[in-house]
């Protein structure tokens, strides 16, 4: 049974009126994978993880989890279980009633329920708030509460829809770490919905970039980031300087390119996609420089335009041929050198192998 | 903009208006009742408070007794079935689309619209002997006569069609405040089931309980406010009622409404009919302070 992927998404699409959330998406979750469904709001990404569980009905397309089909069959019936972006920890019931309902309403005795109980709240580090109720936790703890009820369950999948984006920062970087934790520990499938790509990127072991009810790219994290292939999960996921860029030739491992703003660019021809329309470089792979840089480097001569500091990092904003580009420099010194002022000549280079060649 | 707080006069000069009706329609009008259940009669007319306890020990006598028992048990049957049928309408209205919630609304309070008296006449003319009701069962009758008399089983349904007595006795009255009071719990519940998140029922089904599971366990517990108003809202005046029992009643179905309304009117004993209503008002503050214990207990647990 392990060869086969937990979840099967065949040409999935829903339809609400005339507007399709999610359209024909076909994708596979494999085993134990941290999945995540990243993309803006509206995007379909949720709607696709209410199919999972059962809430939307598919208008077309099929999903199979471990192998089975889940047509017509209702969401107290699937191997599947969710924690709710509002939480929806019942109000009228303690911390262990809470993580002991599911148990409770499928008939698994006493003292089983008792033990799993306990064992799930230390899971979530929840021991001694078991008689605890709802409005005495915090937002973290109520998280928590819902994992736990979720988990004790024990499913195939466990389905998050957005469960960080109600917490503060700080932590919400805990929860992450503590999910990721908590996935390893359980062994059990996670799909998490978010429109946050640092959590997707920082926890998930595959990440499914979603626009329009379309998946546009489905890639472990650092190729996602590193090789996206369209222009908008390169400017969804993190920040991105974009070029107009045309073939001029190729051969000889090398790939020829006219790129708007910079003239030819040579490129070592890797993986050349089939047709390139534009060239993507991330900013922290550009260097600012008051000096022409060393050979081998593709150069922008520019004016600086803006500063934004940041602490560990600055954006620095180049002027450069009529076009506002961005790059990031790492303040790995307390003293700045050299310093740049607003207006000062500078120059942004580049390595040509850490352009992004894109295809869409 | 000044807080109320650094300017208390706005306070009072809002709450002066309603504190005042409030104070001269209810507040003094009550407490003329509670003195004169201490009164005796000296004419037609004239009352002497003399503050006798007799009217109280007359109001406490068997017959009396035994009306406020039959008004509560009337009320209390009338309220089960207002519940009964109203959470399916109130939580069929909460998950209705938007759009329609209105629509629906309105359809609930359209009766409101029709004045008490003209509803319950109407209500006459639809269960009397010879009513709507009873000519549709005739023409049903009729219909099944003719399918079952050609196979043999016509004798089944007897010779004639008898028409049911539905008006003039308990039935009539218990259907009555049903009808009237209806929307009064109707309201509540929806308000209550339509602030519910969604998102904890969907929950429950997700945890693996069935329908009826997470109604039982999640959405009555939740909605309990709701149906504790509502559960007020309508006993409180079904206790009281006299107009539905006078009109759709029969001769035993005098309720304590009746008697009271008898006393102030038809039978000129003021003082008997102030004593009887206190003894009605001193049920209701205690079923007030059953529902406090009630919410205190159940509230919020399942």
């Amino acid at each position: 049974m392990s060869g086969i992927p937990i979840v099967r998404i065949e040409g999935l699409t829903k339809r609400f009126g005339e507007f399709a959330a999610v359209d024909a998406v076909s994708l596979e979750i494999p085993r134990n994978a941290f999945f995540a469904l990243l993309g803006p709001s509206g995007c379909g990404k949720t709607t696709l993880l209410r199919m999972l569980a059962g809430f939307e009905q598919p208008s077309e397309g099929r999903i199979l989890i471990d192998g089975e089909e889940m047509a017509g069959v209702p969401p107290n019936r699937r191997p599947v279980n969710m924690v709710f972006q509002s939480y929806a920890v019942f109000p009228h019931m303690t911390v262990a009633e809470n993580v002991a309902y599911g148990l409770k309403v499928t008939g698994v005795p006493r003292p089983e329920i008792e033990r799993r109980v306990g064992e799930a709240l230390r899971m979530v580090r929840l021991s001694g708030f078991e008689r605890r109720r709802p409005d005495q936790l915090s937002g973290g703890q109520k998280q928590r509460v819902a994992l736990a009820r979720a988990l004790v369950k024990r499913p195939k999948l466990l389905l998050l829809d957005e469960p960080l984006s109600a917490l503060d920062r700080k932590l919400r970087e805990e929860m992450q770490l503590e999910l990721v934790r908590l996935q390893h520990e359980v062994g059990i499938t996670f799909v998490i919905v978010t429109h946050d790509q640092g959590e997707a990127l920082s926890m998930a072991t595959h990440v499914a970039v979603m626009n329009q009810g379309r998946v546009l790219q489905i890639s472990d994290p650092r190729t996602l980031y590193e090789q996206p292939r369209s222009r908008f999960v390169a400017d969804f996921i993190g920040q991105v300087n974009v070029f107009e860029a045309r073939r001029v030739a190729a051969g000889d491992g090398e790939l020829r390119l006219a790129v708007d703003g910079i003239g030819e660019l040579a490129l070592p021809d890797e993986r050349p996609p089939e047709k390139v329309v534009a060239v993507a470089v991330r900013p922290e792979k550009m260097r600012v420089s008051a000096v022409p840089p060393e050979e081998g480097r593709v150069t922008i001569a520019g004016r600086v335009g803006q500063i934004a500091y940041f602490g560990d990092h600055s954006r620095v904003f180049v002027e450069a041929r009529g076009r506002r580009l961005v790059c990031i420099r790492h303040n790995r010194s307390r003293r700045e050198e050299p310093s740049f002022r607003e207006g000062d000549p500078c120059y942004l280079s580049f390595r040509p192998e850490d352009a992004i060649l894109l295809s869409s | 903009m000044d807080s109320w707080r650094s300017a208390p006069w706005v306070f009072w000069a809002f709450l002066l208006p309603g504190g005042l009706w409030l104070l001269l329609f209810f507040l003094v009008p009550l407490a003329m009742v509670w003195v004169l259940a201490f009164g005796e009669r000296a004419g037609p007319v004239e009352i002497v408070i003399t503050w006798t306890l007799d009217n109280y020990r007359q109001a406490l006598e068997p017959i009396y007794l035994g009306l406020f028992w039959k008004s509560f048990w009337i009320a209390a049957l009338a309220t089960a079935i207002c519940l009964v049928i109203s959470f399916p309408v109130a939580l069929a209205v909460s998950f209705a689309p938007a759009r329609a919630k209105p629509l629906l609304l309105m359809l609930v309070i359209l009766p409101f619209w029709t004045n008490l008296l003209i509803r319950t006449y109407a209500m006459i003319a639809v269960l009397r002997t010879k009513g709507y009701l009873n000519f549709g069962l005739e023409y049903l009758w009729t219909g099944a006569k003719a399918l079952l008399t050609p196979i043999g089983l016509g004798e089944l349904l007897g010779e004639r069609f008898v028409p049911l007595s539905l008006l003039y006795n308990n039935t009539a009255v218990v259907f009555g405040i049903v009808y009237v009071y209806l929307p009064f719990m109707v309201l509540p519940l929806y308000a209550t089931l339509e602030r519910l998140d969604r998102s904890l029922i969907e929950a429950s089904l997700d945890l693996g309980a069935s329908q009826a599971r997470t109604f039982r366990s999640v959405i009555v517990p939740l909605a309990w406010p709701g149906i504790v108003s509502g559960i007020i809202l309508v006993f409180i005046p079904a206790l009281g009622t006299f107009l539905i029992s006078d009109l759709l009643g029969g001769p035993d179905s005098q309720l304590i409404g009746n008697v009271i309304e008898r006393q102030f009117k038809a039978a000129n004993n003021i003082p008997l009919g102030s004593a009887l209503s206190f003894l009605l008002l001193y049920m209701t503050f205690l079923a007030l302070a059953l529902r406090a214990w009630l919410a205190g207990r159940r509230g919020y647990r399942g």
